[in-house]
């Protein structure tokens, strides 16, 4: 076996021993460095999402200079495809800046469609939401045939490109990509997709039952978007994983998390697991409320991401349950100084490492350029690899 | 009369129909310019109740968008009959989301909550340059800017504008509060701002402290 593929293999079971709650040779290290990536290597993020070679070329130059042991995703959207279909949903504020969300154009469905959304949310999907996100499917055929055939072709090529990258990586570098694709919970993707934030927000007081059946309408439409993207990348020797980034719970009342959330996400997180694959949450915000909650999920069979909590309390709650990603401030790799970024990695080291379970990785996603210094990075990995031996 | 204590307790429990059945009735009546300040005194004074339910972990982030959303709705139906004497004595804020973000969120919450503490808001939106910012202070020559966003980019955003308010040479006549899920004490401290909070009603007795 080559020296590459040798080091691909030792990254993959120092991953996957952490996530079975197991003890590695050290601490594996995940790279969440996103959108940031295009600006290291000289690009804008809008340029990598137009031209994908510039992603993939990113990734190669990260993992050329960063030390670490798996890298996320393939941050790139495919910008050819929302082109094709006339995209409205992404926002670019200039041309350096990073896309964003608007809550304002999130908002493409009234709180009266909710009936009709209930009883067969892939049809309201397909004949409702698709056409107001996107002006080429409002037109008529074939004009919007067409746009769906050129936005399927962008796609494969997408696909393609992906595919691709991720194998330079193992083949250049002996780097891994964590993840083959992401699942929106169901309130989530009403919220942030259908009504907007505030929408959702309004729709919990004013029309309860109906957003609660819609989010149940939903969590099938999850599973099978979720296992579609599974089965649709080449199979791997273990378990895919899927993130799943969490948006709203924070932001709601215990009770309604209970009644409007924690249902649906276990389900999707059971099902996952029953396929064989390995869901890996982001807990955005503060999670603290509802750790005991989440000692509920299947043990072993889980990635936990977070952003905030005391570390501590963290293991001690959650350490049986799921292997533990996150914590590490982006804001400290952007202002702090190195001594005080190995401070911070010890300290979180000290209480996530001991007995495994445990990977090191940044509290968030790093995104615009200034999201993190390269050299706190480079400090902070190193450290972690020689600190973080067990 | 409209039970004044029963629509603060309406206001602070979000209970809409409570509210509005209230204000319809004040609106159909002649003569009603004084009771109708007095109502606007009492919604706002359950808003500061909604902001302590928040304070205490009873009310979260959903329940302040929506709080923000009727208290809006009650003032949109009252202005009209509000007299010209009526104006806000709290003190002035000139407020963005700083530039290079769109998230307004946040924003508007502690807008919500500062004008319900009788503060007048001078509200910039979303993905406000600097120069903007800088004009609206020399224009009006508020007590507090006040900055938000929610990426960290947002960050370099907010100290290009404490640095754009130093050259202008308005610093020194401003409070300069910032907000948001990247801001904490470190950031506060690297941006030269006077103040920090990720949470609004927080940030709204920080404004009452500067102005008190």
């Amino acid at each position: 076996m080559s020296e590459v593929m040798n080091l691909y293999k030792k990254r993959v079971e120092r991953v996957y021993k952490a996530i079975n709650l197991e003890q590695p040779d050290r601490v594996p290290i995940s790279s969440a460095l996103g959108t940031w990536s295009s600006y290291y290597a000289g690009y804008t993020d809008s340029e990598s999402n137009w031209d994908l070679d510039k992603c993939s070329k990113s990734l190669l130059k990260v993992v050329n200079d960063i030390p670490m042991d798996v890298l996320h995703m393939f941050y790139a959207r495919p910008g050819g495809m929302y082109q094709a279909l006339g995209s409205k949903s992404f926002h670019y504020l200039n041309e350096s800046n990073i896309v964003q969300y608007s809550d304002e154009n999130a908002e493409v469905m009234t709180s009266e469609e909710y009936p009709e959304f209930i009883k067969d949310p892939f049809r309201f999907m397909v004949e409702k939401v698709l056409p107001r996100k996107y002006a080429e499917l409002a037109k008529d055929t074939p004009a919007k045939d067409l746009a769906l055939a050129k936005g399927a072709m962008q796609f494969g090529m997408y696909g393609a490109k992906k595919g691709a990258a991720e194998a330079n990586l193992i083949s250049q570098y002996g780097i891994p990509m964590l993840f083959d694709g992401l699942a929106i919970m169901p309130l989530d993707w009403i919220a942030d997709f259908f009504r907007g934030i505030k929408g959702a927000f309004m729709d919990m007081r004013r029309r309860p039952e109906e957003l609660l059946e819609a989010a149940q309408a939903l969590t099938p439409l999850v599973i099978r978007f979720g296992m579609g993207q599974m089965f649709s990348t080449p199979p791997k020797a273990n378990p895919k994983i899927i993130l799943l980034p969490l948006h709203l719970p924070p932001m709601l009342k215990t009770a309604d998390f209970d009644k409007f959330y924690w249902p649906m996400f276990k389900t999707i997180v059971e099902a996952f697991v029953a396929n064989g694959v390995i869901p890996m949450p982001f807990y955005e915000g503060d999670w603290s409320r509802y750790y005991d909650h989440l000692q509920e999920l299947p043990v072993k069979k889980t990635l936990g991401w977070f952003e905030h909590g005391d570390p501590k309390e963290l293991k001690q709650k959650l350490g049986n349950t799921m292997c533990i990603l996150g914590l590490f401030p982006v804001t400290l790799l952007q202002y702090g100084t190195k001594e005080e970024c190995i401070t911070k990695a010890k300290e979180l080291l000290d209480d996530l490492a001991p007995g495994g379970g445990y990977i090191f990785s940044t509290d968030k996603e790093l995104l615009s350029a200034a999201d993190g210094k390269a050299e706190n990075i480079i400090a902070v990995n190193k450290f972690v690899m020689e600190y973080g031996i067990y | 009369m409209v039970d004044l204590k029963v629509l603060t307790q309406a206001m602070s429990d979000l209970d809409e129909d409570v509210l509005n059945k209230a204000i319809d009735e004040v609106l159909s009546k002649d003569n009603n310019a004084a009771e109708v300040q007095e109502v606007v005194k009492a919604c706002q004074q359950g808003m500061t109740l909604v902001g302590e339910r928040y304070d205490s972990g009873e009310y979260f982030i959903g329940d302040l968008v929506f709080a923000g959303e009727v208290l809006q709705s009650v003032m949109d139906k009252l202005k009209p009959v509000l007299s010209a004497g009526f104006s806000a004595k709290g003190g002035k804020i000139v407020l963005a989301t700083v530039f290079g973000d769109l998230h307004d969120i946040g924003k508007n919450i502690f807008r919500s909550m500062v004008e319900a503490a009788n503060f007048e808001v001078i509200d910039l939106g979303i993905n406000v340059p600097v120069s903007q910012i800088v004009d609206k202070v020399k224009e009006v020559n508020p007590d507090i800017v006040g900055l938000s966003g929610v990426l960290t980019l947002a960050l370099d955003s907010m100290k290009e504008m404490v640095d754009g308010l130093n050259n202008a040479g308005l610093r020194n006549s401003v409070k300069v509060i910032i907000g948001g899920v990247p801001v904490n004490e470190n950031v506060c401290k690297s941006i030269g701002a006077d103040a920090f909070s990720t949470n609004a009603a927080e940030g709204v007795k920080i404004c009452q402290r500067w102005v008190g």
